[in-house]
């Protein structure tokens, strides 16, 4: 039998395969961003799964336009691609001219665990999140960010971007990238002290 | 903020946690305790809150560095570098006062499932192996659940760190010192000098192979245990100065027997170095040759500093993973042995099958390709690269499947054609026997026969030359048969012709001249038959074969009476009908080739005005046809006057024509683009054109175009290696890329260049003796390689090379006596010999040895001059420096070079001439 006749029959394409392992890598990761760059108000009126199947789906549709030459190309690309998707629908949302405050909330799909693996594949196995409180004081506390903190240390952390790469993405320096991410990060840590806010 | 400030403003403390944070990640977490330290009124909150970020894992520096600096018996000093599951620490274990290297799990990854499994069988594993190419393990042990073990700490560098601090420098110019000084540079200091092992000495290949061998030792040793490393790659290679060269991180390694805990769908190794089984079908599809694999990319790396398989992104590296066709590393870096680039492609064959089987294998052949034994390896065949081509090309490989090629091998693919070529001769022989008056039927089987095989299917199709030359053979025979039979349809014999040009062209191609002259005799003779007096098919085809003859005959006067017949018949039937394309094709091909010999018997006028109408033929043919046959002459043509405008020194005038031949021949491979003539006639073109580039100041221009050029001559060598044609043209490639890479100063790549060309002629001239165009050629190759032995202070190699170069261009005119321009080429043998005279310090006989060079210049006044140049300086040198006797026979040479300078007549108004002459009277 010839090394063509032995390939799987029925399989994805190969270069989906390859995408779809690429994904599956960062699925957790892209979760967690998707969460915390969202912020509340977009959080209320999109699921996350949605968002994140949302970019998943443009990953998959422009695959030909792929330019990455490594694994943190790659992550790069995922990531800017996953904030623009946010960019656009808070704007869409804000066009609507809606009052995004009577709108009823999205239920979020169960997938608070997926979100707990998702910060724990980022997170030091000392301080592992246990409960869902957890992650909305995490996230409380991200949301009360200035939306130039919020998105430092979402790249640089939870994307987990070279400092090279989110100075390019920010169009600052890298030495102003760095300064930009510990002051984000002091504040960061300051509103995790306070009680969150209540619920809109 | 003042130390022991207890009221710091928020701000303010963010500003000092801001700052914390940054000297954290540079400093790593002891610089929390000195600001602390420094800050204690704040140190609580600071602390609280670098701890609630740290617990994020938002702080890069602890979420990899936990446990921080005690393990047990063991202080952690310093990470020295982290893999996918594990880290590893420089350490000290106080108990025996050692150093050490302890490997961690990461932390970060302890959770995921089956990673503590995976360690445990990494220790496990290693603890099994004891050979010198693999660090030992000192002990194991754990500390609140973090599993760790300690194994010799080498002090050196990985393979990848010494390459990377050599990016930037070719390949070329590297040696295995280079390497030993990089490892040097990337490895911590040592406190007592070590001396360089015997492992770097050599040359950059020498000292890759011995590096490579000793991997592959450690490798068999693993084998041999059942273990496979599945990981191999430069940063899991180890170096020291001292010449230890050592296997590292067995994490993804594999024992026979053990259930994989590989995670499900996740991918062993790096992408560049999986073999394409592994690709393909997972870890299931593996052994030991997965390992080999990786082995020869390392190889691959090492030998030319660029990946087998690059590409934009990891589909496009995957694709051509799966594809196996890398470029030749003599491609990349032209100094690499074939040995190595054998023993290379061999290991990292597409198939498993054809790789070494085992890592001795592998080490034996390293072993002999670094000895200059003969290798055990051997290339893929014709046919092994031919199905891979097929394979590459569905589409093609559609076509061709009603030929010869869906088979698995040719050679099968010969014996099922040849069965079928009975069955079609026994099929056109019933049908005679059944009704002769159905001959016709019988005349359409062959054509379909011949449409089927013999045909445009199979051209450029690598490898199967020598069953074309059979099949066409079996036609003609066919035709043959049939014409003798029906003797009153001449068509028959017309299309015996046709088939039997194309074969002789094959023979020549593919086998030697003198089969082809056979060939196209036995066309000649049938042509010559009663039946077929008078046919103008039959009279182009005459031309045609005269045409062949001229060019394949040994006698220069033989060649020159083929083609005044060849041309006196075309130049009369194009009279009778203008419009025969080709006729007209035909006449132009020989009009160039005639001025393409510069034949002696031509005078100047009379070439250019061939030549002339050689290019108006060609051009009423594009015009008329537009045709890609029309358009590949006018490139030739074009290609021939650029050639002939360079040779007078026009260089202004041949670079209008060289140009456009190289645009014309683009044009046509980017239509033809697996046309193998094309691919050789754009190499043709560009050499041409970068060989007058450089002396109009654009040599960078040549020299990509010459690079680009020697590239894909080599991969035309690799694809039909039995073509002589391309040989010769891979030879003059790399002549020219020598040439210019000396002129421009570039001296490593002009030597690799010239020698590579030097041993491709020498094989070419061994081949065929009495080809007088290669022994020219190869003594301009000499020549240049002579100045370039020179130049780098080797007078006496110099004197060597240059006295074997004298031999060739004798050895060319003595085969033809009458060329003017092999007679020119002694000139710049004397101007040569004559520099190397005057590094010798022997001036008196370098000024001889110049004396008779403006006569031998002969119709190349440039030559003349540069020898009187060079004279002026011996001349010069021997006044201020020499003693009188040596001062008399220079000023003897010089006068007797002056005499015949005058002699010549073209060159009397040349200020070098003039500055002779006037130094010669002051004397």
């Amino acid at each position: 039998m010839s090394e063509a006749q032995q390939e799987p029959q029925g399989e994805l394409p190969l270069a989906d395969q390859v995408l779809g392992q690429l994904l599956e890598q960062h699925a957790g990761g892209l979760r967690a961003f998707v969460r915390l760059r969202s912020g509340p108000m977009l959080r209320s009126l999109e699921s996350t799964s949605d968002l994140v199947q949302s970019v998943c789906r443009e990953v998959l549709l422009h695959r030909d336009r792929f330019r990455f030459p490594d694994q943190d190309g790659f992550r790069h690309w995922l990531y800017t691609m996953a904030a623009r998707k946010i960019a656009n629908r808070v704007e869409y949302w804000h066009a609507q001219k809606r009052d995004v405050g009577r709108l009823a909330a999205v239920e979020e799909a169960p997938d608070l665990g997926d979100v707990l693996r998702c910060y724990r594949s980022f997170c030091s196995p000392t301080g592992e999140l246990r409960t869902a409180e957890e992650i909305a004081r995490i996230e409380g506390a991200f949301s009360q960010l200035p939306e130039h903190y919020r998105e430092v240390i979402t790249l640089s952390r939870i994307a987990g971007l070279s400092t090279e790469a989110v100075a390019r993405e920010l169009g600052r320096s890298e030495d102003s990238v760095r300064m930009l991410l510990f002051r984000a990060l002091a504040r960061l840590a300051e509103l995790l002290e306070r009680p969150n806010p209540p619920a809109a | 903020m003042e130390p022991g400030d207890t009221s710091a403003a928020p701000n303010e403390l963010e500003a000092l946690l801001a700052s914390t944070l940054e000297r954290i990640e540079r400093e790593g977490g002891q610089a929390l305790e000195q600001v602390c330290s420094e800050h204690p009124a704040v140190a609580p909150l600071l602390r609280q809150r670098v701890l609630a970020l740290r617990e994020l894992g938002l702080i890069q520096a602890w979420s990899s560095e936990r446990p921080p600096q005690r393990l047990g018996d063991f202080r952690l000093l310093r990470r020295i570098g982290s893999g996918g599951m594990g880290v590893v620490y420089h350490a000290h274990q106080e108990s025996l006062h050692r150093d050490v290297a302890l490997k961690l799990i990461r932390p970060e990854t302890l959770h995921l499932p089956g990673a503590r499994e995976r360690f445990a069988r990494e220790t496990m594993i290693i603890a099994r192996l004891q050979h010198p190419g693999i660090v030992p393990i000192y002990s194991v042990g754990g500390v609140d659940e973090l599993p760790y073990y300690a194994m010799e700490l080498v002090r050196g560098c990985t393979l990848a760190d010494a390459l990377a601090k050599l990016a930037g420098t070719p390949t070329e110019r590297l040696s295995g010192a280079d390497l030993a000084r990089a490892v040097q540079a990337c490895s911590e200091p040592l406190e007592s000098p070590q001396p360089v092992s015997a492992v770097y000495d050599g040359t950059w290949e020498q000292a890759s192979l011995r590096i490579l061998l000793l991997v592959a030792e450690a490798l068999d040793h693993a084998h041999g245990r059942g273990v496979l490393h599945r990981d191999l790659k430069p940063s899991n290679v180890m170096l020291t100065l001292g010449g230890r060269v050592m296997l590292v991180d067995f994490g993804l390694s594999h024992t026979d027997g053990s259930d994989s805990v590989t995670k499900s769908g996740e991918r062993a190794g790096s992408l560049p170095f999986m073999p394409p089984e592994l690709l393909k079908h997972g870890l299931r599809g593996i052994d030991r040759r997965a390992d080999i694999y990786s082995l020869g990319v390392t190889l691959y790396l090492l030998l030319t500093r660029r990946p087998p398989y690059a590409g934009e992104n990891e589909i496009a590296v995957y694709e051509r993973i799966l594809e196996g066709r890398p470029p030749r590393p003599r491609s990349l870096a032209p100094t690499i042995s074939w040995e190595a680039e054998t023993v290379c492609l061999a290991a990292m064959d597409l198939d498993p099958e054809r790789r070494y089987a085992t890592a001795v294998d592998l080490a034996r052949d390293l072993a002999n390709a670094l000895a200059r034994r003969p290798i055990q390896a051997r290339r893929a065949s014709a046919w092994l690269r031919l199905r891979r081509w097929i394979e590459t090309r569905p589409a093609t490989a559609a076509a061709l499947a009603l030929a010869v090629l869906t088979p698995t091998a040719l050679a099968l693919a010969k014996v099922q054609e040849a069965r079928r070529l009975d069955g079609l001769r026994n099929l056109a022989n019933t049908e005679r026997g059944i009704a002769q008056a159905n001959f016709s039927r019988s005349l359409r089987t062959v054509d379909a026969m011949l449409g089927s095989l013999g045909a445009s299917r199979l051209d450029h199709v690598p490898g199967v030359g020598p069953l074309r030359i059979e099949l066409l053979g079996e036609a003609q025979a066919l035709y043959l048969e049939l014409f003798r039979e029906h003797p009153e349809q001449p068509s028959i014999a017309i299309q015996a012709a046709e088939v039997g040009i194309a074969r002789a062209k094959l023979i020549g191609r593919l086998e030697s001249w003198e089969a082809a002259r056979t060939a196209v005799n036995e066309v000649l003779q049938f042509l010559g038959a009663e039946s077929l007096r008078g046919q103008s098919a039959v009279a182009r085809l005459e031309a045609g074969a005269f045409l062949l003859l001229s060019i394949w005959s040994p006698e220069p006067a033989d060649r020159e009476a083929y083609r005044a017949a060849s041309t006196g018949m075309l130049v009369e039937l194009a009279a009778q009908d203008p419009r025969d394309e080709a006729v007209q094709a035909l006449l132009a091909e020989c009009l160039s080739s005639t001025l393409l010999e510069a034949r002696a018997s031509g005078s100047r006028h009379e070439n250019l005005a061939a030549l002339e109408v050689a290019e108006g033929i060609a051009r009423d043919l594009v015009r008329a046809s537009g045709s890609w046959s029309a358009r590949s002459i006018l490139a030739r043509v074009a290609v021939v006057r650029g050639a002939h405008a360079a040779r007078e020194g026009r260089l202004e005038d041949a670079l209008a024509p060289l140009r456009e031949s190289l645009h014309l021949r683009e044009g046509l491979l980017e239509e033809q683009p697996e046309n193998e003539e094309a691919r050789a006639d754009v190499c043709e073109s560009a050499s041409a054109l970068a060989g007058v580039l450089l002396p109009l100041k654009c040599g960078q221009e040549g020299l990509e175009l010459l690079e680009h050029a020697a590239r894909e001559v080599q991969c035309l060598i690799d694809d039909f290696p039995e073509v002589k044609a391309f040989h010769v043209r891979a030879a003059d490639v790399y002549l020219n890329l020598g040439a210019t890479h000396g002129l421009m100063k570039n001296e490593p790549p002009a030597r690799a260049a010239l020698e590579h060309a030097r041993e491709v002629y020498r094989r070419l001239v061994e081949f065929d003796p009495r080809d007088s165009a290669l022994r020219q050629s190869f003594g301009t190759t000499l020549l240049n390689l002579a100045d370039s032995e020179l130049l780098a202070g080797d007078p006496a190699a110099a004197q060597a090379t240059c006295a074997e170069s004298l031999g060739q261009f004798e050895a060319a005119l003595a085969l033809e006596p009458d060329h003017p321009d092999y007679r020119a080429w002694l000139a710049p043998e004397r101007s040569t010999r004559a520099k190397i005279l005057l590094a010798q310090g022997r001036v008196a006989d370098a000024a001889e040895a110049l004396a008779e060079a403006p006569r031998l210049a002969g119709h190349l006044p440039q030559r003349a001059i540069h020898a009187l140049k060079r004279l002026l300086i011996a001349v010069k040198r021997a006044q201020s420096e020499g003693d009188s006797g040596t001062i008399d026979r220079c000023l003897a040479a010089a006068r007797l070079a002056i005499e015949l300078a005058h002699e010549r007549g073209d060159i009397d108004a040349d200020p070098t001439l003039a500055a002779l002459e006037a130094l010669v009277e002051e004397r």
